[in-house]
């Protein structure tokens, strides 16, 4: 069964480095877009259902943590998995999101090569059929070296 | 008459027959009083002198000048010193004593008690030396017992035919009497020195005559004189303060003539001439006059009366304070238009000025009842103001209370009341005494400032909610193209490596490294305003896990310093555990950062309970032996954006310590920065341990 993930973000840019990382790592990934919330829901609504959803927190309007609040309150829904997408890297937001019931939660990094490489490790476990052990997960968004600032 | 015996002492001349005595030596001892009868019909035989009759002429001389003087005499005559006196002697025998018996005695039997000292005088005597003594002291048995009797004497040697020496004539005179009375007189002058000591007066002796001055010690030491008698009165003049000068002299001119009786009582200031210590004195004394009605002295005494005379005029300015307080109260009251009452508390019986009534609502001329006064209270404030009499009447005695009274036209006043109550022994209060003021207009202002303030807060922390809000998205929105910036360069260094030039590399670094920067500085903002979001929870946090967390998450740093971190065993404390791990993150950072180049680092954590100003804290230091600061950067370096080095050195945001500041501001704690430049810093913070505040 091939993969179907959704991005919802109000980020073109993000959404074409998702596509294209998707497309490196494995073509056969269907890669659908969502500027906002509410054409996400009206997509799931119709019967959409992707494999996982990458949620942005920063949208106008409809933000991420409604967004994931929505996802986790209507039982069709509350089962996909969905990693938070965000610039953030705050503790406090890491923990709210896992609070709302976020398998995983992802800084939007710096570097492709680490977008990539996350991308990859969801993908190979949903493949694996064992998405859940991605659980609580907090995803490596900056490289050693920035560590240092 | 006796008869004289045969044996007769060998330097007698001639021998009588006879027993009786002959005319010849009758002539010498005629007369002479109860002494001369004494020595004609006393048996001279019984003695070694013998019969009169043969008594060598010297003997018989020197008898009859004895008896024929008015001035005491004795004699001791021959080997035996046998012993013979006059009338004029005999009362120094006193009574019950040695008189009669010392006639014909000899000397060692009379003298028993003072032979031993008057011996060694008659020898010296009978060696031919005479002796003079005066006052000297010679107990002697008399009067039934042992006196002290003071003789003045003269011990004279008698020489008699051959002129060897027969015996010693003692002309002496008694001076126990003189003695006694110098001695009383001595008494009395050390007495009186005592008393003039004692009263601490001083004495001054003036000879009008020769224009000196003298005085005790201790008014040369008032006077600052030099302890030297007889000065000129001049200088003691010179010491009276300027204004009273001409008063003293003038009191002594009056004392020093005939006709003022010479008494002299005047009180003036002296200022001594080397302390410049002033003293205000009471010179009393009085002038002594010859036939001639001139002064001839002129003497008396001084008393310190400062203290008398400063407690006098205190006294006196008391009473008038005293006097004057009651009229400049009532002005005073009226003029702040208080009311005053005084309430006795049995009776109720309560007296209060006018202001009073008009605070009430009442007219002036009527006199209103305690209950006609506390009917004006407002119902709803009743209780307020009866607890708060009761508080004063149990407690302390204070009464305060802010109430509102209604007046008969139905207009409320706000007044405020102050009282004291007054206890008597029994500790029961029995009158009540205060003010009353009517705060109304007070009161208004008040609420109607506290309204504005509560308007312009709500206001302000809008303003700052709205710009803290702005900064949030502005940085947050910020980050996104600065992400974007930095994730494309990466990717054209990545994917075009090869077709870049060397210098394009370098650019494109150079691109990164300020994305970078820019990245860290907006998440500075970013925090610095979520900071002040009051939402995030308090909660327990164990410091040593946080440092272990900072430790794993600054590793790769650590490493590249070649730091070592010690740490303390420190507290679980209570805080927002995300602002705590910043706060102690940024420190160590910090520390890692501006570490020497050519040492490696080295970061000590401390803990310790610390009592400031009777708050308990837990006080953590972050010690580092890094490049420091100078002592003039402390009060800027909590300020937001201010960096203390070259950003080319040292990279920072200049935001870090102004989050530090604010987290330990937010936990109610403080904090602050030692350093030595060169040497290495020491931050300090001490965070209470009942973090919560309201």
């Amino acid at each position: 069964m091939a993969i179907e993930f959704l991005l919802v973000d109000d980020d073109a840019d993000d959404s074409d480095l998702i596509f294209e990382a998707l497309s490196e790592i494995d073509p056969n990934v269907k890669y659908t877009y969502a500027m906002e919330g509410p054409e996400a829901f009206s997509m799931l609504e119709n019967g959409y259902a992707p494999s996982v959803i990458f949620l942005d927190i920063n949208m106008p309007g409809m933000n991420g943590w409604n967004c994931l609040t929505k996802l986790k309150a209507e039982e069709q829904f509350k089962k996909i998995p969905v990693v938070m997408y965000s610039t953030s890297s705050y503790p406090h937001e890491i923990e709210k999101a896992f609070k709302l019931g976020a398998l995983a939660f992802f800084t939007k990094p710096n570097h492709y090569t680490l977008l990539k490489k996350n991308i990859k490790i969801i993908l190979d476990a949903l493949h694996g059929g064992d998405i859940q052990s991605l659980d609580k997960t907090v995803l490596e968004s900056i490289t050693p070296s920035e560590k240092k600032h | 008459m006796v008869s004289c015996s045969k044996y007769n002492l060998s330097f007698m001349t001639f021998i009588s027959e006879s027993s009786e005595p002959n005319s010849n030596v009758l002539n010498f001892l005629s007369g002479g009083g109860e002494m001369g009868e004494r020595i004609r019909a006393f048996n001279w035989n019984t003695t070694s002198l013998g019969c009169i009759n043969t008594w060598p002429q010297s003997l018989l001389t020197t008898v009859s000048i004895v008896l024929n003087s008015k001035f005491p005499m004795f004699i001791w005559w021959g080997d035996e010193l046998i012993q013979f006196y006059n009338d004029a002697y005999r009362p120094s025998l006193g009574n019950e004593g040695k008189h009669p018996v010392a006639l014909g005695q000899k000397g060692v039997d009379c003298w028993q008690e003072i032979w031993p000292v008057i011996k060694p005088l008659i020898d010296r005597v009978l060696q031919g030396e005479s002796t003079w003594s005066e006052d000297q002291l010679i107990p002697i048995y008399r009067n039934g017992q042992m006196q002290d009797v003071y003789w003045t004497f003269g011990y004279s040697p008698v020489y008699i035919e051959g002129g060897i020496i027969g015996g010693v004539l003692v002309v002496c005179t008694e001076t126990t009497n003189m003695v006694q009375n110098l001695k009383k007189i001595e008494e009395s002058e050390n007495k009186l020195r005592f008393a003039i000591d004692a009263a601490e007066l001083g004495t001054w002796d003036y000879d009008p005559v020769k224009n000196t001055f003298d005085g005790n010690e201790r008014l040369k030491d008032w006077f600052g004189l030099l302890p030297v008698s007889e000065i000129d009165l001049s200088l003691a003049l010179a010491v009276i303060s300027e204004e009273e000068r001409p008063d003293v002299i003038k009191a002594i001119t009056r004392a020093l003539d005939y006709s003022s009786g010479g008494v002299y009582n005047v009180t003036y200031t002296i200022i001594n001439p080397v302390s410049k210590e002033e003293r205000i004195v009471n010179a009393k004394g009085r002038a002594w006059f010859n036939d001639q009605k001139e002064a001839y002295r002129f003497n008396g005494t001084l008393q310190d009366v400062t203290t008398e005379v400063i407690a006098r005029e205190l006294n006196e300015e008391i009473q008038d304070q005293i006097r004057f307080a009651g009229d400049r109260l009532q002005l005073a009251l009226d003029a702040g238009e208080i009311g005053y009452y005084e309430l006795l508390i049995e009776s109720d019986e309560m007296d209060c000025n006018n202001q009073y009534k008009k605070i009430f609502g009442f007219s002036e001329e009527h006199q209103p009842t305690y209950k006609e006064f506390t009917s004006k209270i407002v119902a709803k404030d009743i209780a307020v103001r009866n607890k708060a009499i009761k508080k004063a009447m149990e407690g302390g005695g204070i009464y305060n209370a802010e109430y509102r009274v209604e007046h008969s036209n139905g207009e409320i006043r706000w007044v405020k009341s102050f009282g004291k109550a007054m206890f008597d022994d029994a500790h029961k209060p029995f009158k009540l005494i205060g003010m009353i003021l009517d705060i109304t207009e007070h009161k208004q202002f008040a609420e109607e400032l506290s309204k504005q303030v509560r308007q312009r807060t709500t206001e302000l922390k809008q303003t700052n909610a709205d710009l803290l809000q702005f900064a949030h998205v502005a940085s947050h929105d910020l980050k996104e193209p600065v992400r974007k910036v930095k994730i494309f360069t990466n990717r054209i260094k990545e994917e075009f490596k090869p077709l870049i030039p060397e210098k394009g590399h370098l650019y494109l670094d150079k691109i990164l490294h300020s994305t970078d920067r820019m990245i860290s500085m907006i998440e500075g903002v970013l925090t610095y305003s979520t900071l002040s979001d009051l939402s995030q929870a308090m909660g327990k946090i164990d410091l040593n896990e946080i440092i272990i967390n900072i430790k794993k998450d600054l590793e790769i740093l650590i490493d590249e310093k070649e730091a070592t971190i010690t740490t303390d065993k420190l507290p679980v404390i209570q805080g927002v555990p995300v602002l705590i791990y910043q706060l102690f993150y940024n420190l160590i950072n910090n520390a890692l950062k501006f570490s020497k180049t050519d040492e490696a680092s080295q970061i000590a954590i401390t803990y310790a309970r610390e009592n400031v100003s009777g708050i308990e804290y837990e006080k953590l230091t972050i010690t580092d032996n890094g490049i420091g600061f100078s002592e003039e950067d402390v009060e800027k370096m909590f300020d937001a954006f201010i960096r203390l080095n070259s950003k080319d050195k040292y990279e920072g945001t200049g935001l870090g310590l102004a989050l530090c500041k604010k987290i330990v501001d937010r936990h109610n704690g403080i904090i602050f920065a030692n350093g030595v430049k060169d040497i290495g810093a020491v931050f300090t913070i001490l965070l209470p341990l009942n973090t919560i505040k309201s």
